[in-house]
């Protein structure tokens, strides 16, 4: 797994790409949490996930979680057909604000 | 009667001698008495010294020499002096020195041999010798005269010998451009000899054509041709059929038997130089007729040799034919071994694909054939090319090849029947084309393709012994260059399929009456609950009773579920660290691939089993790293059996349950995910050295072949 953070349109935008396992998802955990507990506004792009099991879908659930208590914005953006599935198999798909673009989720 | 000859007249004739002429004609008188009669004869001493001479012969057999004419006259009476007057002066009419070149010795042979036969049958047959001996002598003269009078034509006599008289008749006109029997008759008129032997002379070639009340005639008429032909038995070349032609007429004419003939063929050549001797004339000494026998038979031999030869050359021309036909059979049976040997092979007895093939001749138009891929899959075909015979023989070779070896290179069937098809199309001769059927099985899936061009339909026996038709989709290959071929796809369960060429349906199972389908399926229901093995050999059974049922190639064959135990796909043995796990979802993935499962369900397949990976290194290793995982992919027909064994110490599987999904929380997904992707979650109970073993199956449905579906 990879990730990148850059900052767009007032929000912080995580990009995490290759494969979230239960090997890198501490490492996605870590940023999700970190840039939330900065205060940030996060969007997480999952468009370029190959692979993302229930330690990377936890990760996320916990951000959202967070989010909440912090009154911060907290989504998803460009969801890979890999990730997508996940999500529907946790039924998080209805769960998780998601959003087709950045200007979206404004 | 009066004959007139274009070139010939009676002055060209040779004449008697005076005395002679008085002699014949006193004697046709019946009121001359002998002593008038022996005045006239004494007024040629010449003629009357030779009467007498002839007279005494051996030839008349006088039981005393006579040595006075008058006493001759009286024993021999008027009409036998006449004969033997007439003798002498036939002799003496033509100049032999006049004649030079010519052989006179064996013209007289001739006649004598002609007169001494004619007597000899007289004798037989009851009629007057002497008169017969007379007429036949004269018979053949004018051909005598005939030579006299041209001198160029008269080396042609040695063909006129050799010849029977019917050929001799037809040579005489073509030499002369008339016959001696014409000229004969002129002297006879000439020479005024009682009618009806001029008659005789004149007709005996014709006698036909003489008046039936002629009877004296024609009695001398049938001697005389009789006489022709026993005398011309000595000189012809072809002694055999004229033997046999003599033995015909005298059995005709006489109701001679061939005895009867023969021994009077023996006695002529004695008689002939007896005759000879009494008219003073010199031959060559007699051809007997053992000799002419012989000479019969030699030719008669080399005829038959004729006939063995052609006999021989008969027996050597069906000889060469049973070659021919052996070499053409040995072709045939050649073709038929390599066409068998086109055929599959026998597999192993687990092989899922059987047939049959009975051809209706000696070639087959009709085949199938299976081969495994590399990849575990079974290409499979059968058809049935248009017409029979060799001509079908060497399509069905190129359709079968043309599968065989595209098959291992294009594995989307559609494809691989359209490039059969363009190729078949390409070089197809006289409209020939191919019904066939072709299909690929997954033994790994239990999944089947089936491609039905042109051919009766394929059966499906399924598993709950309902048949199902697959009918054709597609038009023959070798009809429609750019034809498409859809395929149809299911899985084959634990039910099999049924093929079979036009051959079984259009088959007789009574008089004249055709299987059709429905006898088909009436045997299948009645076999049903029997092995496919057993169905095949109910279908077949009917042909085989009656040799008459079979009027084309008969094909089946038979795909049947791989009936295998458990096949292991992997066995993959990897540490408790999370980092190993993107590996093993590696190894996993690859199996699965392979299964031509879709990706959606490869991707749940994984994420189920790294779910459960990821739970053993979590929760019975504790993030323990030293420890060892195994993950084994087994199947079973058509359902994976996913099996995780570790090392840990046993876990209380009562916490290892799903959540509530409705709770939002991070943590405990994982086995909800496996539960939701895997048929059956359980683990083993008796798990002996190692830790914990979960097993998890999964089904292989409908659903996993569909082609990748996109994002719900």
């Amino acid at each position: 797994m990879q990730y990148n953070t850059r900052e767009e349109a007032g929000f912080k935008v995580l990009e995490l790409s290759g494969e979230v396992d239960l090997h890198y998802s501490p490492q996605a955990r870590k940023q999700i949490l970190g840039l939330l507990k900065e205060g940030s506004d996060l969007l997480v792009d999952l468009s370029a996930v190959e692979y993302i099991d229930s330690s990377g879908v936890a990760s996320l659930v916990e951000g959202y979680q967070l989010s909440k208590n912090e009154k911060l914005k907290f989504g998803l953006i460009g969801i890979s057909d890999a990730a997508m599935q996940v999500l529907q198999l946790a039924r998080l798909d209805k769960v998780f604000p998601i959003y087709n673009t950045i200007a979206d989720a404004e | 009667m009066q004959y007139s000859l274009a070139t010939i007249k009676p002055a060209d004739l040779p004449a008697p001698p005076q005395a002679a002429i008085q002699i014949m004609r006193a004697c046709s008188d019946p009121a001359i008495n002998n002593q008038e009669l022996a005045r006239i004869a004494m007024t040629d001493p010449v003629l009357t010294a030779e009467l007498l001479r002839v007279v005494n012969s051996a030839f008349f057999g006088m039981a005393r020499e006579v040595s006075h004419i008058g006493q001759a006259i009286n024993i021999l009476g008027h009409k036998a002096l006449r004969n033997i007057v007439l003798c002498i002066s036939v002799r003496d009419a033509i100049d032999p020195k006049s004649l030079p070149g010519f052989d006179v010795t064996g013209f007289w042979e001739d006649t004598l041999r002609r007169a001494t036969a004619g007597r000899l049958l007289a004798a037989v047959v009851g009629v007057d010798e002497e008169e017969c001996f007379t007429a036949c002598l004269l018979q053949d003269f004018g051909l005598l005269v005939m030579f006299y009078l041209s001198h160029e034509t008269k080396a042609e006599w040695a063909q006129f010998i050799k010849l029977d008289p019917d050929k001799r008749y037809v040579l005489e006109q073509e030499t002369f451009g008339k016959t001696h029997d014409q000229v004969s008759l002129m002297l006879a008129n000439q020479w005024a000899l009682p009618q009806h032997i001029s008659d005789a002379i004149g007709f005996h070639h014709r006698y036909c054509e003489l008046d039936d009340s002629n009877q004296l005639a024609l009695e001398l008429c049938r001697i005389m041709y009789c006489a022709d032909w026993l005398s011309s038995l000595f000189s012809v070349d072809d002694k055999a059929s004229v033997l046999s032609v003599v033995k015909k007429k005298l059995a005709v004419f006489y109701e001679l038997s061939d005895q009867t003939s023969v021994n009077l063929l023996n006695q002529i050549p004695a008689q002939v130089e007896e005759a000879a001797n009494a008219l003073g004339l010199h031959l060559q000494e007699q051809t007997d007729f053992d000799h002419v026998v012989r000479e019969a038979n030699v030719r008669l031999a080399e005829e038959n040799i004729s006939y063995q030869e052609l006999t021989w050359q008969l027996e050597k021309a069906i000889k060469e034919r049973d070659e021919l036909a052996a070499a053409l059979a040995k072709e045939l049976e050649l073709a038929a071994e390599i066409q068998r040997s086109l055929l599959p092979a026998e597999q192993e007895a687990r092989f899922p694909v059987f047939g049959v093939n009975l051809p209706a001749q000696e070639l087959s138009g009709d085949f199938f054939d299976y081969f495994k891929h590399e990849d575990g899959s079974i290409y499979f075909n059968l058809g049935d090319v248009s017409g029979k015979g060799v001509t079908a023989s060497l399509l069905m070779a190129k359709t079968s090849s043309l599968f065989h070896c595209l098959g291992k290179r294009e594995h989307d069937l559609g494809k691989l029947m359209a490039q059969i098809n363009a190729e078949i199309c390409e070089t197809s001769v006289r409209g020939m084309f191919v019904a066939m059927v072709a299909g690929k099985y997954t033994p790994a899936t239990g999944r089947v393709q089936i491609v039905n061009a042109g051919n009766p339909p394929v059966l499906f026996l399924q598993e709950d012994r309902k048949i199902k038709k697959i009918e054709a989709g597609a038009a023959p290959l070798g009809i429609v260059p750019d034809s498409e071929f859809p395929v149809v796809e299911f899985s084959l369960g634990k039910g099999h399929l049924l093929m079979f060429s036009d051959g079984v349906t259009e088959g007789y199972i009574a008089q004249g009456e055709e299987m059709g389908i429905s006898g088909l399926l009436n045997i299948l229901k009645k076999h049903i609950n029997e092995t496919p093995r057993q169905q095949l050999a109910a279908i077949l059974e009917p042909f085989e009773r009656s040799t008459s049922g079979q009027r084309d190639d008969i094909t089946v064959m038979v795909l049947e579920h791989c009936g295998q135990g458990v096949e292991r796909l992997l066995s993959y043995e990897f540490s408790s660290k999370p980092a190993e796990l993107q590996s093993m979802r590696g190894q996993v993935r690859q199996v699965l691939s392979k299964h031509q499962c879709n990706k959606a369900c490869v991707d749940r397949l994984i994420l189920a089993v790294n779910e459960a990976a990821m739970n053993v290194i979590q929760h019975a290793y504790n993030f323990d790293s030293n420890g060892s995982i195994r993950i084994e992919i087994l199947r079973k027909e058509d359902e994976l059996i996913f099996k995780l064994t570790d090392f840990a110490c046993p876990i209380d599987r009562s916490c290892v349950k799903s959540r509530d999904l409705n709770e939002l929380r991070p943590g405990g997904l994982g086995v909800h995910f496996i539960n939701e992707i895997m048929d059956e979650v359980a683990f083993q109970e008796d798990c002996k050295s190692a830790g914990n073993i979960l097993l998890m199956r999964k089904k292989l449905d409908e659903s996993c072949f569909k082609p990748n579906r996109g994002r719900k």
